[in-house]
């Protein structure tokens, strides 16, 4: 039976290395693992080339190399023939391969060290199975079934469009990730103007994600914000743990220290074994990133790729329908009540101005825009006893900061909610109707304004 | 990268026959090199030498290509250090494995299950490479290459 790249897609996937053998042109053959290899389409793989090395020499003496690789489901070998083609240095093919080293590198402060020289292509003349490399076998687990995967895709798909609001949109959509393909930990994530990504959603987390941080092109969700591209990384614990090794035998040779720079601790899971992130794009522009997790190898398939992105495009239109919903809301006159009545546990917040940033009883709350908004609401209700209020009076201001097009409102206001909740539940932002909500307070509260912590 | 000639020193006796991972790599008269993992090595005359154990349903290529080219390379890891030591060399000779050779082939399953362990405890606490019969195949060694994780490497290892 002829086997095809497609077949044996598990072992690219990075979570058990390659062995590869060459030979030089005097016929000295030689054998070395390789880790990152990428399927490039029928007939073609690309080995990175990150460092220089007597493989990639060899491949420029004598084209012909083997290459055995396993699957990390079963453990069954398969050996490959390989005839060097070409290396590329650029185009999406290298891109591709560089960011998903980058994102692994940024975690463990090694970027300017793991950086992909090029993508060596090689056409792959023979693939056959190494009968025997086992005393047992297995067979490998079942793969979802197309039709598993279209009725996954329609469920996920009618509770994207039944949506009420972004927050029902964005935890619905988790919760149907989960429900539907077990993917248990997930986070969704919204772009902020300094260059960080705010986590506004969250799934199997318990809700303390919620307010996380990412900087933009560090790990891979940051990765896949700065370059709007799906990333998914398998055998991530192998790839830290090289990377580490890595990093010590530098740091105890005492070279190039200056390339090496602190550590970013890995976000959700701190025994996540794979990682996949799916930008959320209306043309190019960056509307929040997916970002799923899970403890086991080999959760994230190469089909949920294409399934993922097609969720995604619709996430992120229904983001922007909801948007632009809401900015098309009338304007009437935002009704004024009276304060609710206060609870007992007096609540003291903090503005520190210089820094944008809201504290609560001594403890951090929120920043950025969230805070300013905060602010503002807590402000006009304790100067005209305001509790109800329009989205279109927040864009309107110019002192929070919002972009004037695009401006993300929901996603802070969601975001704000959430924090609320987790620090200080006697505050609750509650809409009352499309582009409209009230801030109702159940205990008294005391408004101090600093211009620096 | 550092690269020494035999005999080979105490700590790299000691660094190949603790290895996790055994590469023997070898190339045809075609050009076209091949590659087995080895289930067992052991050091000879005085550091000179190695001896290493391949199982034999996975090594009929290896073997032709070792009778019309006597080069080797064999490659050593030690996980999860990711350094490896590889020696460079010509044949000296094949034989069947004996029941010495089947003993410390058969303790290298443990080794395997280091070497696979990223795949997960499930497959490796059941899966046995196989490695019996096996073929023992002497190199008498030319050129040891100590490397330490990847970008640190220089040209040639």
């Amino acid at each position: 039976m002829t086997i095809s790249l497609h077949d044996i897609d598990r072992c690219f996937q990075r979570v058990l290395p390659g062995v590869i053998s060459t030979c030089d042109r005097d016929d000295v053959p030689n054998i070395n693992y390789v880790t990152q290899i990428q399927i490039v389409d029928d007939r073609y793989i690309a080995l990175s080339y990150q460092f220089p090395t007597k493989t990639r020499l060899n491949l420029e003496q004598n084209p012909f190399a083997s290459l055995e690789v396993y699957d990390p489901l079963t453990l069954d070998a398969y050996r490959l023939e390989l005839r060097f083609d070409r290396a590329e240095t650029s185009g999406p093919l290298f891109d591709r391969l560089a960011w998903r080293i980058e994102a692994i590198a940024s975690y463990t402060g090694l970027t300017k060290i793991f950086r992909l020289r090029a993508a060596y292509i090689c056409e792959v003349t023979a693939i056959e199975r190494r009968v025997g490399f086992l005393q047992a076998e297995f067979a490998p687990s079942a793969r979802a079934e197309p039709m598993t995967e279209m009725r996954g895709l329609r469920l996920v798909s009618d509770r994207i469009s039944r949506a009420r609001d972004l927050d029902e949109l964005l935890t619905g959509t988790l919760a149907a990730l989960d429900e539907v393909f077990g993917f248990t930990h997930g986070t969704i994530l919204v772009p902020e103007e300094d260059g960080r990504l705010v986590t506004i959603a969250s799934h199997g987390y318990g809700g303390t994600s919620i307010g996380a941080e990412v900087r933009m092109g560090e790990g891979l969700i940051g990765v896949v914000a700065k370059n709007r591209t799906l990333l998914r990384v398998l055998g991530l614990d192998a790839n830290l743990t090289y990377s580490r090794q890595v990093r010590a035998e530098f740091e105890r040779a005492g070279a190039a220290t200056q390339l090496v720079s602190a550590e970013v601790p890995l976000p959700g899971l701190p025994d996540a074994r794979s990682q996949m992130a799916i930008p959320l794009l209306v043309q190019d522009r960056l509307l929040g990133v997916i970002a799923l997790e899970a403890r086991d190898t080999i959760t994230f398939s190469q089909w949920h790729e294409a399934f993922l992105q097609v969720l995604a495009n619709q996430i992120a239109s229904a983001m922007e329908n909801i948007a632009e919903r809401d900015e098309d809301e009338d304007d009437d006159d935002p009704s004024t009540r009276a304060p609710a009545p206060a609870g007992p546990r007096p609540r003291a917040f903090t503005y520190f101005k210089n820094d944008d940033c809201v504290f609560v009883d001594g403890e951090y709350l929120i920043r950025n825009v969230p805070a300013k908004i905060l602010w503002k609401l807590l402000r006009m209700r304790e100067s005209e006893n305001r509790t109800e209020f329009s989205n279109r009076e927040l864009r309107l201001d110019p002192n929070l900061g919002l972009p004037a097009f695009k401006d993300n409102l929901e996603s802070r206001l969601i975001l704000l909610r959430k924090r609320l909740e987790q620090k200080c539940p006697e505050l609750k932002l509650v809409s009352t109707r499309r582009g409209r909500f009230a801030l109702e307070v159940g205990c008294p509260i005391e408004l101090i304004e600093r211009e620096t912590g | 990268m550092p690269e020494s000639l035999p005999p080979l020193r105490p700590d790299q006796v000691a660094y190949l026959e603790g290895a996790t991972s055994i590469l023997v790599g070898s190339c045809s008269s075609a050009r076209m090199p091949e590659g087995v993992r080895g289930v067992g090595i052991r050091v000879l005359a005085g550091g000179g030498r190695v001896s290493v154990l391949v199982p034999t349903a996975m090594a009929a290529r290896t073997l032709a290509n070792l009778a019309s080219n006597p080069h080797l390379a064999v490659t050593t890891a030690s996980f999860p250090t990711y350094s490896t030591i590889q020696l460079k060399g010509e044949l000296v000779a094949v034989r069947d494995g004996d029941e010495i050779d089947r003993a410390l082939a058969s303790s290298f399953q443990a080794r395997f299950a280091t070497e696979f362990a990223w795949a997960g405890d499930a497959i490796t606490r059941t899966a046995r490479i196989a490695v019996w019969p096996c073929t023992a195949i002497e190199l008498a060694i030319e050129t040891v290459y100590t490397e330490a994780p990847a970008p640190l490497a220089k040209d040639a290892t």
